[in-house]
């Protein structure tokens, strides 16, 4: 089994620099440690315990069943599922041709600035759409309609 | 699963507050600090860091919510999550605090996340309405059916909230905006929500249960500038919006794509309609949690703390008070 | 898209307000999707009937935009 971790339910709480001083909890309603199946011969003090201690760590110990190894495993399985998911939609918004929304807006707004031009140069100049649509191949030199 | 039975353990004083640089968020990396626990802080990358968590012994680690990707690397080695955050106004509700909180559930019941503390707000479930509580009532479901051991708590209402839309205007002789509703909200002092967080933390009585913190008494906007100006010894220059206006107003906001999150705030607007009282009785929750009520700061008090430093400060220094025109 | 083994996903979303009248999203998509089907019906209306849609609605046309420039 493992060797004591270097702050055991027992020892003074290691103190950060620059921190302020702990402040002397109230007591705690005393929950009862659950014993932990690795715990060695060491016993920690019981739950109220003395002041300077930890009561957090005493309280509660090492009751987590859960490694620090498992839980980098799962973490990496996790990342690969995000990156996964955002580079799906990535490539899904990233279409430059086929059925995605960005394409259908882009289109209806050439389809609404035609219609808006199409209209008001009707208006002005008595053409009709297809007779502008004859005067561009015309004029951009593709074909002649005589 | 992975043996757990061998390896390091994860320690039980390993704490990851999410949102640890906002108004409850930072009392709760206080507090946390103070009763010796190890405190990390998931904060977003900025050119110009928050240091004071650091200055005050927390370790920072670097996650965006709305990133999902940079989650896990920030959970390892974490034996309980404490989420404060939530997403700014200016940025769209869905993405932080829908997309973003499920994916760090999903994190913390894939990593084995022995403790989730959810921070939710008082009767979301009776006005889906209004976006946020709709999304945090759907939270609430999502982590009670995941099977994780958790604790929500719902909350009322900050103290701290008011100091910058009353106590200082008042004070400053500024004008004071407020609705003429009659809603009474039973505001909190965060230090006080964060001391109760901790203590149903290492309750075994809270686990798996949704409690509601709520403070001492539930106050009215007009009661709020009444009790600001009494203390401050000057009268407030109070301009009522009536509420007609902030429903207009969301309309408006509605009608266009880009003013489309403002408008998901104001729909809190609706809420301020009816003769609600937004408090809830806490007797229970005082006793499961074994805490005496009369600890809870009043507003009273808190204001008048509040008041006393600042009055005093600035008749030592001869100065006049201009915290509310920063534009200067 | 992938999947995440044992990890549910969310019984119940949000039910957010999807803003519909005004300058949002979804009147631009409605309106580029009537627009599309708008010019392509225009134009094939003015192949068979041989004149202009504004004409055949009994607007005067030709007579240029009064804009003093
Ligand atoms: C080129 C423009 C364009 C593009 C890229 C899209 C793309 C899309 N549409 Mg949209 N749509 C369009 C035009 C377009 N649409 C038009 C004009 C209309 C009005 C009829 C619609 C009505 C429509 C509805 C009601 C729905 C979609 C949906 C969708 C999405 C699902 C894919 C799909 O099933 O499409 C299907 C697309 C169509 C059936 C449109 C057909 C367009 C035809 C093929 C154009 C071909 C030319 C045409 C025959 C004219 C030829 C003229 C020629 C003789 C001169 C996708 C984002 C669905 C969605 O949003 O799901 C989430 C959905 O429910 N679209
Ligand atoms: C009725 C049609 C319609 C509608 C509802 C929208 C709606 C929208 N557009 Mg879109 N757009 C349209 C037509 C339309 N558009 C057309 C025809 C074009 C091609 C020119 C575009 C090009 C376009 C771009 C490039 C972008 C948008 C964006 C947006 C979004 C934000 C814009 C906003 O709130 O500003 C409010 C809009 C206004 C204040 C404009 C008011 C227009 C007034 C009422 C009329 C002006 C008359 C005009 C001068 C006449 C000229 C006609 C001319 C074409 C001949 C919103 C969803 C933006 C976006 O998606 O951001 C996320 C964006 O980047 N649009
Ligand atoms: C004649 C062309 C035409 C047609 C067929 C449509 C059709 C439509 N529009 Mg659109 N729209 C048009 C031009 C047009 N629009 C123009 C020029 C603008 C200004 C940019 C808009 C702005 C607009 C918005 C903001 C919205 C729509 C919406 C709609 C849909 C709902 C129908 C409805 O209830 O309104 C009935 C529509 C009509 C009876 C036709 C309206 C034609 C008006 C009179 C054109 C004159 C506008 C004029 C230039 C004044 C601009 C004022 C300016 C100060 C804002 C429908 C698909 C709504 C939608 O999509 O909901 C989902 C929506 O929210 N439209």
């Amino acid at each position: 089994s493992s060797s004591p971790p270097p702050d055991s339910p027992g020892s003074t709480p290691l103190r950060r620099p620059g921190a302020p001083s702990t402040v002397k909890p109230a007591p705690s309603p005393s929950p009862s440690p659950s014993p932990s199946p690795d715990t060695p011969a060491p016993s920690p003090p019981p739950a109220p315990a003395p002041a300077p201690a930890n009561p957090i760590a005493a309280a509660t110990g090492f009751e987590s069943g859960v490694t620090v190894e498992f839980q980098r495993q799962r973490a990496k399985e996790l990342q690969e599922y995000f990156l996964d998911r955002k580079f799906q939609r990535q490539a899904e918004e990233g279409q430059i041709f086929g059925w995605s929304r960005k394409n259908e807006v882009g289109n209806g707004r050439w389809a609404m600035f035609g219609i808006a031009v199409g209209l008001l140069t009707e208006f002005a100049t008595g053409s009709s759409i297809v007779d502008q649509l004859r005067i561009v191949v015309a004029n951009l030199g593709i074909a002649d309609f005589d | 699963m992975v043996a757990a039975t061998s390896g390091t353990r994860v320690r039980a004083t390993s704490v990851l507050v999410v949102g640890a640089t906002g108004t409850l968020g930072r009392q709760v990396v206080r507090r946390a600090l103070d009763e010796g626990y190890d405190v990390r802080c998931l904060v977003r990358p900025r050119p110009a860091p928050a240091d004071f968590l650091r200055d005050w012994g927390a370790t920072v680690v670097n996650g965006d919510l709305s990133k999902p990707e940079t989650l896990p690397a920030t959970l390892v080695g974490i034996h309980t999550i404490i989420d404060c955050a939530t997403g700014r106004p200016e940025e769209p509700i869905r993405t932080v605090d829908w997309d973003g909180k499920v994916a760090l559930i999903q994190c913390a019941k894939a990593m084995g996340i022995q403790k989730f503390i959810f921070f939710s707000i008082h009767n979301c479930d009776q006005h889906p309405e209004v976006p946020l509580m709709e999304i945090k009532r759907c939270t609430e479901k999502y982590i009670a059916d995941s099977g994780l051991n958790y604790t929500i708590i719902r909350l009322c209402g900050f103290m701290q909230g008011l100091i910058g839309q009353y106590a200082v205007p008042v004070l400053e002789d500024q004008a004071v905006w407020g609705t003429d509703a009659p809603t009474r909200i039973a505001y909190m002092d965060t230090q006080d929500v964060a001391r109760l967080t901790l203590m149903a933390l290492r309750n075994k009585k809270a686990d798996r249960k949704m409690l509601t913190f709520a403070g001492p008494r539930a106050w009215t906007t007009q009661e709020v500038i009444s009790l600001c100006e009494r203390l401050a010894g000057q009268d407030a220059k109070v301009t009522t919006v009536p509420l007609g206006i902030l429903k207009l107003a969301r309309l408006v906001t509605r009608f266009f794509q880009w003013t489309n999150d403002a408008a998901d705030r104001l729909t809190f607007s609706e809420i301020l309609t009816s003769d609600t009282v937004f408090s809830a009785p806490m007797a229970d929750t005082y006793s499961l949690l074994g805490v005496d009520p009369n600890e809870s700061t009043t507003l009273e008090k808190y204001l008048q703390e509040y008041y006393s430093q600042i009055l005093k400060k600035l008749k030592d220094l001869k100065a006049q008070s201009k915290q509310g025109q920063f534009y200067i | 898209s992938p999947k995440l083994k044992g990890i549910d996903l969310p019984k119940e979303n949000p039910k957010l307000p999807v803003a519909f009248w005004g300058f949002t999203s979804t009147a631009e998509l409605w309106n580029a999707r009537t627009a599309m089907l708008g010019i392509v019906g225009m134009t094939l209306v003015e192949l068979i009937l041989g004149r202009g849609i504004l004409q055949t609605f009994g607007i005067e046309v030709g007579k240029g935009l009064n804009l003093p420039l």
